[in-house]
């Protein structure tokens, strides 16, 4: 392909948050008819600079280039007139309104002075064939899974005439096959002469999808490189700025007596149908146990009904002995149960509350963080500033809304309140999704360290890898049942592959125990 | 200025533009009315600040609002929208009067008992639509204002048959005893130490909210549910919580008017303060200590509004829509910023058509990612 030509040239960029100099003097440039991933931890600056270019921010200084022209933009309706669209790490539908209503929200197209409903649907199906974006123009957002959603997303870019499109981190919340679909769009958007930038924590796809890469850390630009010509070991420390670990260390697990014991567990999903379906397994302590699956075979039913958050239709759930079924979150929680939430921002956290009140939640209910429901300042206060420093959550004040935080120091949040209480079950799930790899270490060394303190953990992700190095034991779900029980030492990410797609089944008897 | 605004949870600079505007359209409406806008203003300002018993009237009649203004907040807060705190302040008032007229005590008993009842009798009122809300999702909005209705009526019914002055002409009872009278301080005028319990209980939920367990849970339930279900938050019982504590502040704004100022029932008393609440908790963003500031300048508003009817040929009409002009301008504002921080009032306020569109936009130039 003719690349060589400068699409977007963007100069000197700075940009501080109060202390927080998020860019700073940042030169980057993307080719026309690329796809350029933009990499770093969390907190790097990535997203601050999309943003610029997206108009959303205004830079503190710099300039930029875009298909020759000098940008001075007055906010994203500009950007868009002038062919720059984003898709946000977070999406900014309406859940009640149609796929189609969402996407020609701001620029309706109009009869006579009303919405043209038939000629919106139109220009939805266009570009959706023209590009192979599959989706229902009449479906409700809400009743949308998230692949569907992100699709929208990137046609309502499209339909405002990007020739440059941002993703920031488009995969984090796909299952793999929704990321193939995508990358298979891509390449079609970039065939019919559109230019992307790719936002990612996950260096094979950037290696996979890219051809070129700007690594950032701590705002600065830290190396340009030709994706033919680098490694996942080289990008990985680049932007940490020292070697890391991509695999996990850890010893033999000694597992002791059950902590968890889950026996022929039916639990219903939202719209009442079946999703965990007779399900049995223990974890015991001193051992990590996986919940292998592609996303939606009931994962996420079976860990809110462990924690209280979901009604359990029939059988057993068992903490050291005690029945979970009908207990409230706070007595699940008092009888040593910690739980990793899948989604940060809907559960985990209280976006407009402060990084201090969302550190503090649950634990407020006890002492020593309140005595006769009075809160305890200095407790609080020592607690939370022992919690920054320990986990290195980088934040400019404590008292600052949580959702101004990056998204792995976001999550590192939740870990950090989490794992304050003594409980000896953790429940994980997709403990690192977002997560940079420096902090992805981390958070698989503090794990494993749970694990050989005694604890018992199930760790459910969506990230094969990570299930695969990190568990001891693995179980596989597959619409609701578990159709395969392994030892993670024994097996491959292929087989397990196999089992999580429904192309093998074990015949696993009651599920108890390996 | 910065820690000004902090401490009253609101920039004084938006707001005061807000004023202007209106105050801008304003000025065409009294030109409309072949008046002087100047001197029309001036009368305004006069009535509400010009010398001490302009001064007094203004804080007297901002009492009862920073009350309910406090009631309301709390079941804001928390993600309630308690439209019924009308209703509290009428039963509240009620039982104000019957501890006040029946019930023989000494002074020192007298007051707090009265005001005790009232907000028992208050918080038994909100629990009812706080119950349904919380246990069978039952709109509570719709409730709230239902309920007014129902209190407000049989509360006049009260005081049309069972407890009517026979010797007066309107529906009225007998005048409460002395004892249960709030004390009056600064003759000549009516101000009264209620003034002193609607900034003790402003101090107290300022408290309350920052410094409890009960205040942390009423923040997360209001700002994200979900949150507040899963770190173990009984949701259900936290939002009953907070419609008990609006409903006995209610009552104790309706008490509070009967002991200090009116000193007997009156059918219809009210002039819609329970909703004037609704307005200056808004306008204060639910913060107690700014509800202290809003509902000064509702009140002095008010007062204003009412000496430039008596002092300036501009007609009564067009001064009520003055007032209301000025309300809708500065709480667009506050509401405004304030539906961009308060994720579950947004959610409400998005099943309004139109306002959608709106918040979108709102948040789409503002918008943010982790
Ligand atoms: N609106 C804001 N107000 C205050 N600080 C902010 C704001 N937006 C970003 N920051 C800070 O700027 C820094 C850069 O954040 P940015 O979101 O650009 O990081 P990122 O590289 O996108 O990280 P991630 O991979 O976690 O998404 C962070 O320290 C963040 O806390
Ligand atoms: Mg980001």
């Amino acid at each position: 392909m003719p690349q060589s030509e400068i699409l977007l040239k963007m100069q000197g960029i700075s940009k501080s948050f109060g202390p927080v100099k998020a860019n700073d003097n940042i030169n980057f440039e993307v080719k026309k008819g690329e796809i350029h991933a933009l990499i770093g931890e969390n907190g790097a600056g990535k997203t601050t600079l999309m943003k610029i270019l997206f108009g959303l921010h205004k830079p503190d200084s710099g300039t930029i280039y875009f298909a020759g022209d000098r940008l001075d933009l007055t906010g994203p309706k500009d950007a868009m007139a002038k062919g720059i669209g984003m898709v946000h790490q977070h999406f900014m539908l309406i859940p009640s309104l149609t796929v189609t209503e969402n996407i020609v929200l701001g620029s309706e197209p109009k009869k006579n002075l009303f919405f043209d409903i038939k000629a919106a649907e139109e220009q939805v199906i266009r570009i959706s064939n023209e590009y192979g974006l599959k989706v229902d123009p009449k479906a409700r957002i809400r009743d949308c899974s998230v692949g569907i959603q992100q699709r929208v997303e990137i046609i309502k870019a499209l339909s405002r005439g990007a020739e440059l499109l941002i993703l920031d981190e488009p995969t984090a919340v796909l299952t793999p096959q929704e990321t193939r679909d995508l990358f298979v769009v891509l390449r079609q958007m970039v065939k019919q002469g559109m230019t992307i930038i790719f936002i990612s924590h996950k260096l094979k796809e950037v290696l996979e999808i890219s051809q070129r890469i700007t690594v950032m850390r701590a705002g600065k630009v830290v190396g340009v490189v030709e994706t033919g010509a680098t490694s996942e070991e080289q990008l990985a420390s680049l932007m940490v700025g020292r070697q890391v670990l991509l695999r996990v260390e850890k010893r033999l697990s000694s597992p002791g007596r059950n902590i968890l014991e889950v026996k022929k567990l039916w639990v219903s999903d939202q719209r009442g149908l079946p999703a965990v379906r007779g399900v049995s397994f223990n974890v015991r302590a001193g051992e990590i146990l996986g919940v292998a699956g592609v996303e939606g075979n009931g994962q996420t039913e079976l860990v809110e009904a462990i924690c209280g958050l979901r009604h359990i239709e029939s059988g057993q759930v068992l903490k050291d002995g005690n029945e979970l079924a009908g207990k409230s979150v706070r007595e699940i929680r008092k009888l040593g149960v910690a739980h990793i939430p899948e989604d940060r921002f809907t559960s985990g956290l209280c976006g407009e509350a402060s990084i201090l009140e969302n550190l503090i939640g649950g634990l407020h209910l006890d002492t020593p963080f309140s005595s006769k429901g009075v809160l305890n300042k200095k407790e609080i206060q020592e607690f939370v500033e022992k919690a920054v420093e320990d986990y290195g959550i980088k934040v400019g004040s404590v008292h600052d809304p949580v959702k101004s935080l990056s998204g792995g120091n976001a999550q590192k949040v939740v870990i950090a309140r989490e794992l304050a209480s003594d409980a000896n079950l953790i429940v994980a799930a997709q403990p690192t999704r977002g997560v940079d790899i420096g902090a992805i270490e981390f958070i698989h060394r503090l794990i494993v360290q749970k694990r050989d303190e005694g604890k018992g953990i199930l760790l459910i992700s969506a990230d094969l890898q990570e299930v695969l190095s990190l568990s001891d034991r693995l179980i596989v779900l597959y619409e609701g049942q578990i159709v395969a029980e392994l030892v993670t030492r024994q097996t491959t990410e292929e087989e397990v592959g196999l089992y999580m797609t429904g192309g093998k089944r074990m015949v696993v008897e009651g599920g108890e125990g390996v | 200025m910065k820690r000004l605004s902090q401490i009253f949870g609101c920039n004084l600079l938006r707001p005061m533009l807000a004023i202007g505007i209106a105050m801008l359209i304003g000025t065409f409406i009294i030109l409309l009315s072949n008046q002087d806008p100047l001197f029309a203003y001036s009368k305004m300002f006069k009535g509400a600040f010009g010398g001490f018993s302009r001064i007094t009237e203004s804080i007297e009649r901002s009492i009862p609002i920073v009350l309910t203004g406090l009631a309301t907040a709390v079941a804001f807060r928390t993600g309630v929208f308690n439209a019924g705190v009308e209703g509290s302040l009428y039963l509240g008032a009620f039982a104000a009067f019957i501890v006040g007229h029946y019930v023989v005590a000494p002074s020192i008993i007298h007051v707090p008992l009265t005001l005790a009842v009232a907000a028992l009798v208050g918080a038994a009122w909100a629990f009812i639509p706080g119950y349904t809300k919380a246990m069978y999702k039952v709109d509570e909005t719709v409730t709230t204002i239902l309920l007014n209705y129902v209190a407000i009526l049989f509360t006049a019914y009260l005081v049309a048959i069972p407890f009517k002055d026979m010797t007066a002409g309107s529906q009225q009872t007998p005048l409460i005893l002395d004892t249960a009278h709030l004390y009056r301080f600064l003759p000549p005028s009516r101000v009264h130490i209620g003034i002193f319990i609607a900034i003790f209980l402003a101090i107290f939920l300022y408290w309350l909210f920052r410094r409890t367990i009960w205040g942390y849970n009423f923040n997360m339930t209001g700002m994200n549910p979900h949150y507040a279900n899963y770190i173990g938050i009984n949701v259900e019982r936290t939002m009953i919580n907070s419609m008990l504590i609006s409903g006995a502040i209610g009552g104790i704004a309706g008490a509070v008017q009967i002991m200090g100022i009116l000193h007997r029932f009156i059918d219809q008393f009210s002039p819609g303060y329970g909703f004037e609440g609704i307005t200056v908790s808004l306008l204060a963003r639910n913060h107690p200590l700014g509800i202290l500031a809003a509902g000064f300048f509702y009140g002095a508003l008010q007062t204003g509004a009412t000496y430039m009817d008596r002092t300036t040929e501009v007609p009564k009409e067009l001064i009520t829509s003055l007032v209301a002009i000025i309300i809708f301008f500065v709480t667009a504002e506050g509401l405004f910023t304030y539906t961009k921080q308060n994720g579950a009032f947004r959610k409400k306020l998005e099943n309004i058509p139109g306002v959608r569109k709106l918040l979108q936009e709102g948040v789409d130039r503002n918008g943010h990612s982790t």
